[in-house]
Parts: C-alpha cells; structure tokens; sequence
C-alpha cells in the first residue's frame, strides 16, 4: 500500500499521505475518489496533506497550514468528514499556491469533449455547482465542482476532484469518484466560451432563462466568487479581456440544472 | 455634513471607465458609480472642499436643479464614503 497519493490539483503538485493505524483503508478510500488528478510525477510535491484515519492523532488540527514545506495535517475517525476535510484543505493549498497568477473563480465547468471549449458555471457554495456537473458532465470534460483557474490566454487548468455531493443533512458532504456517475476528465486543453452566474430558484417556473448581463453588471456578479483577485495585475481589467471576448456571459434563473441542456449547444457545441 | 468637509479620494485595486461610469475594484468588491460620483472621484485626487466640488460640477453639468447643490453633493459624498471610496473630513 503507498504511503502517498500524488495529485496534481490547479496544476500544483500537492502529495496526500496517509498516516496512522487505518491508512491503507483511508488511503483505499482517497484513490479512486482522487484517479482525476493523479499525478504520475513521482517527485515529492512541497505541498502536502496528511491523513489520519483513527488512532490516537485522529483529532483535526495543521488548520493555518498552507505554505510550503509543511504538512497540513487532518484526523477523524470518520471517514465520510476526512474525505471532505481532505479535500478543503488541498483546495485550499492549491489555492493558495495559485495567488496572483490564476484568475480563480468559484465555479463548476465542464466542456466540449473534443474541441475544449468550456462553460464556467459560477456561484456561491451549495448554489448548485456539482449539480450541474453530475447532470451536464456526463459525455464532456469535467473540469471542476468547485474552482475554476483561468490562465491569461483564458485557457483553464482542470481541477477534475472528488464531487462533493450534499447530503440530505445539511453542511454534510459525499466526497464521490467522478467516474462513478459517469464524469470523465478532459483530453485537451479546456478554454472558457460561456460564463454563466448560476441563479438557481426553486420557486422559479418554466423554461430556464439566460438573463444577458453588460460588462459591469458581469464584472460586479462574478467578482463576490472569486479568489484573491485584488491580488492579480489589473484585476478588474485581467476580467474584461475575459468577459469582452465571450459571446454570452450571462445570468442564468432556472430550477432544475438539466433544464440548461438546451443552452449548451450555443455555449459550447454539441457534442453528445 | 458641515459646509467646512473635505474630501478626498480612496485608493482602489483597479478601475474601468465606460461611458461615463465607473466601475472600482474596493479590496475584492466590485462597486460601479454613475452621475456625479465619476467626476467627484477624479476631481478629489487631494483634498477638495465643498466649495470646490460644487464649483467642479457645475463645470462639467452645469448649473444644479434648485438651490441646494451643496446637499446634492454632501448626499454623494455620503454615498462614496460609505463605499469606501472617500475619505471626509469634517471639521
């Protein structure tokens, strides 16, 4: 049983290691949730987060970490919380090692299969990200449930992680293996071709509608959702030559997420 | 607000200009100002008196509606401060 689960997560190396006297179940646990990002570069990454499943390290602590050369270190003897703690904390690193040269979005997205154009879907957490992965991810690319990172040339490096699924239960989350409900990861290099602000509503009624929204009313939507943007060059201007080039940025007010089916040939082609 | 404020422009993260309106990047908030707020901002890159803004405005929109342009402007100063987009001084 390996020691550590190598990822690639926002295109930065980041190691999980599993410690303790349950690691080679922990680690049973995290690899297929994980197969996405796997990293085949068997260098140890600077960045990493250590897992302990039960034992006597199995409370949660490393809570600041997030520079290099240092564990992030997580316990529970709950599986289903150490999977979703796992995951904050490597999103989290990438994040952080990412500050100030990806534009960062919170966002699901998902693309053509073949050409890479890509649909980034933002909104706050619990809004309906994942949601509009399992229902639209399946025959594209899976880039991301939760964080989108958009290089200058708008080109977008893919976070395919574990989808976090909300329970019933609420602030509770199933940490899923993408392929197990079908999601696949993208085999060419992804771009963003429609930006939509996810405005789901469970009052809403009738067909799904795209609200076109102008280059400040886009500009003040998208920006609550993002990462240390003040931290970019030009952040607002780095946000106009994203949005100044799509043919639709838009608010997109529907109940349902396969009701923005029907969108997704104009956004990003039919491919399915 | 006293007839002696100043005001005096916050710095910001970045801006665009379209068509007259602005749009500020305050920390990681995006805040888009429209009317007299534009040229207020860009008159009080130092510390500009009441007096002196209202001289400003009614140079570029000519002269206020009524007879109370100091309250029109005290009223958008207001506004821009509580955005964090202008520092008062109110003697």
């Amino acid at each position: 049983m390996p020691a550590v689960l190598p990822l690639t997560v926002l295109g930065v190396p980041v190691d999980l290691k599993f410690a303790g006297p349950r690691s080679a179940e922990a680690y049973d646990a995290f690899a297929p949730r994980w197969a996405l990002c796997h990293r085949d570069n068997g260098a140890t990454a600077e960045r990493a987060v250590t897992v302990t499943l039960g034992g006597p390290d199995g409370g949660t602590n490393g809570g600041t970490n997030g520079g290099s050369n240092e564990d992030g270190t997580i316990g529970s003897d709950d599986l289903p919380l150490l999977l979703q703690l796992a995951t904050q904390r490597v999103t989290y690193q990438a994040i952080h090692a990412n500050i100030g040269s990806l534009l960062m979005f919170h966002a699901a997205a998902v693309c053509h299969p073949e050409t890479g154009a890509a649909l980034v879907a933002i909104a706050p957490g619990g809004t309906g990200k994942t949601t509009v992965c399992r229902t639209l991810g399946r025959g594209r690319g899976y880039l991301s449930d939760e964080t989108v990172g958009v290089r200058g040339d708008n080109t977008i490096v893919p976070y395919p992680k574990p989808l976090s699924v909300r329970r019933t239960d609420w602030d509770a989350k199933d940490e899923t293996d993408p392929r197990s409900i079908g999601l696949a990861a993208a085999t060419v290099t992804p771009y963003v071709a429609a930006i939509l602000l996810l405005a789901r509503d469970d009052e809403h009624t009738g067909p799904a509608r795209l609200e076109p929204l102008d280059l400040f009313d886009a500009i003040i939507g998208m920006t609550p959702e993002t990462s240390s943007l003040s931290r970019l060059p030009r952040p607002l201007h780095r946000l106009e030559e994203l949005v100044g080039g799509l043919p639709v940025v838009a608010r997109a007010h529907y109940k349902e997420a396969a009701s923005l089916e029907v969108f997704l040939g104009e956004l990003i082609g039919d491919d399915r | 607000m006293s007839d002696q404020v100043r005001a005096r422009r916050l710095p910001v993260a970045d801006q665009l200009e379209r068509d007259g309106e602005w749009l500020l990047l305050v920390e990681d908030r995006a805040v888009r100002v429209t009317g007299l707020a534009p040229v207020i901002l860009a008159f009080a890159d130092d510390w500009r008196t009441l007096d002196e803004l209202v001289a400003e405005l009614e140079r570029v929109f000519g002269e206020a509606p009524g007879d109370d342009a100091a309250g029109l402007v005290c009223q958008a100063l207001d506004e821009l401060a509580a955005q964090g987009l202008l520092e008062l001084d109110v003697p």
